[in-house]
């Protein structure tokens, strides 16, 4: 079944059907599904052939060709920490948290330390809403037990591939760390930064970015050859501190970022060099910077609020694929 | 298709993978990062670099088919 936009009716046609999705729509479209082999997410953001917004559709991702079973679980702050412990042994974890949750924090400052992550492919997107209606209408995460929304707590689906698969989650970032970058230490973790040891001196990241143009106020960390961007959300010059969408870590390295191509060639060239993907999410930062809507793109997938492989990612394009072996 | 085996746990290159001494990007984007924890890990006295090169052995082993390419160029004998 393709990956796209479907009526509500015919998804829970599917539902109803036993078939094994992540779903993805807006708050208003995954009220009252049935419940089944599913876990959502909202957003009103999608790829489906052109870049769109829609609030009445539901975008599908369907894995019921190759499922062999699925496990739903749902977590709050307390114990997203045990995520991986019902992952089955030949599979991968899908998760839906809703944006500025305790169970998110947790999760984006701990979750590369949770027991067993690393054991299977945990990916996932971070829900939200129309950026117009961002501190009016609230994110939501359903989980297909009961197909309640929930407006905090982490949607978990364990989905179980047979043996003969290898199943493994990639990530592609269209920025590239700035050469001439000093390296940039913080010392505390959070998602709220202003002083920093920026080549060993002491200074501050909302005068570094203050010298720079907007496109440059970015961070990016090298994790042994993994690319992760901490783009920022705002500079506050009155009181010198810079807000990221994802926690910076104290202790470890930064450097400045910058563009490395075009996001939509970026896109659609990458993404056609991979065969068997399953899942693929890519962030709003992307759509809105990439001015996207009402482009043409050769691969659907849905617009999120934050990706997750692993660990919490922003302005990232996350897959999942899969291979025979 | 030949078989593969990830090489035994023995071999020095497991301990140098993840105390720095031997840099090598592996093509796996959980690996990459797996590592950078484990060395972040042996940097806070969490791990010994004999229990982080253990643990980066086993998720090998869990996926040898994934890693192949990566081990034959690690361990070049």
């Amino acid at each position: 079944m393709e990956n796209k936009l479907y009526t509500k009716d015919e998804v829970k046609t599917f539902i109803l059907q036993g078939r094994v999705m992540l779903l993805a729509g807006s708050p208003r479209a995954l009220e009252g599904l049935p419940a089944g082999k599913w876990i959502a997410g909202s957003t009103v953001y999608f790829i489906d052939k052109v870049g769109l917004k829609d609030e009445e559709r539901i975008f599908v991702y369907d894995f019921t060709n190759i499922a062999k079973d699925v496990f739903l679980e749902v977590f709050d702050e307390n114990n997203i920490n045990k995520i991986a412990f019902n992952s089955f042994e030949t599979g991968f974890t899908l998760l839906t948290i809703p944006m500025d949750t305790l169970v998110l924090e947790n999760f984006s400052k701990n979750s590369l330390s949770y027991d067993g992550i690393f054991d299977y492919p945990v990916a996932g997107f971070v829900a939200g809403v129309d950026i117009e209606k961002i501190g009016v209408e609230k994110s939501v995460v359903v989980s297909g037990m009961d197909g309640k929304l929930l407006y905090d707590k982490a949607a978990v689906m364990h989905v179980k591939l047979s043996n003969d698969y290898y199943v493994h989650s990639e990530i592609l970032n269209f920025d590239e760390i700035e050469p001439d970058s000093p390296e940039i230490v913080f010392p505390k973790t959070s998602y709220v930064q202003s002083s920093c040891l920026i080549d060993g001196k002491q200074g501050n990241i909302a005068n570094l970015f203050g010298t720079l143009p907007f496109e440059r106020q970015k961070l990016v960390q090298n994790q042994c050859g993994a690319l992760i961007n901490r783009e920022s959300v705002l500079i506050n010059s009155l009181k010198k501190e810079v807000q990221f969408y994802a926690p910076i870590v104290a202790g470890e390295k930064y450097r400045l970022g910058r563009k490395r191509e075009n996001y939509i060639d970026g896109f659609n060239k990458k993404l056609n060099t991979k065969n068997n993907v399953l899942l693929c999410l890519s962030c709003i930062i992307y759509y809105l910077h990439g001015d996207f809507e009402g482009k043409k793109f050769s691969y659907n997938c849905i617009i999120t609020y934050g990706e997750i492989a692993y660990q919490l990612l922003n302005k990232t394009v996350v897959t999942v694929e899969v291979e025979k072996i | 298709m030949e078989t593969f085996v990830v090489p035994p746990r023995e071999r020095p290159e497991w301990k140098q993978l993840v105390n720095g001494q031997l840099q090598y990007e592996f093509k796996n984007y959980a690996f990459k990062v797996f590592i950078f924890q484990l060395s972040k890990d042996i940097e806070r006295g969490k791990r010994t670099v004999d229990e982080a090169a253990d643990e980066l052995y086993k998720l090998c082993c869990k996926y040898e088919y994934g890693v192949r390419e990566d081990c034959k160029n690690i361990f070049k004998n």
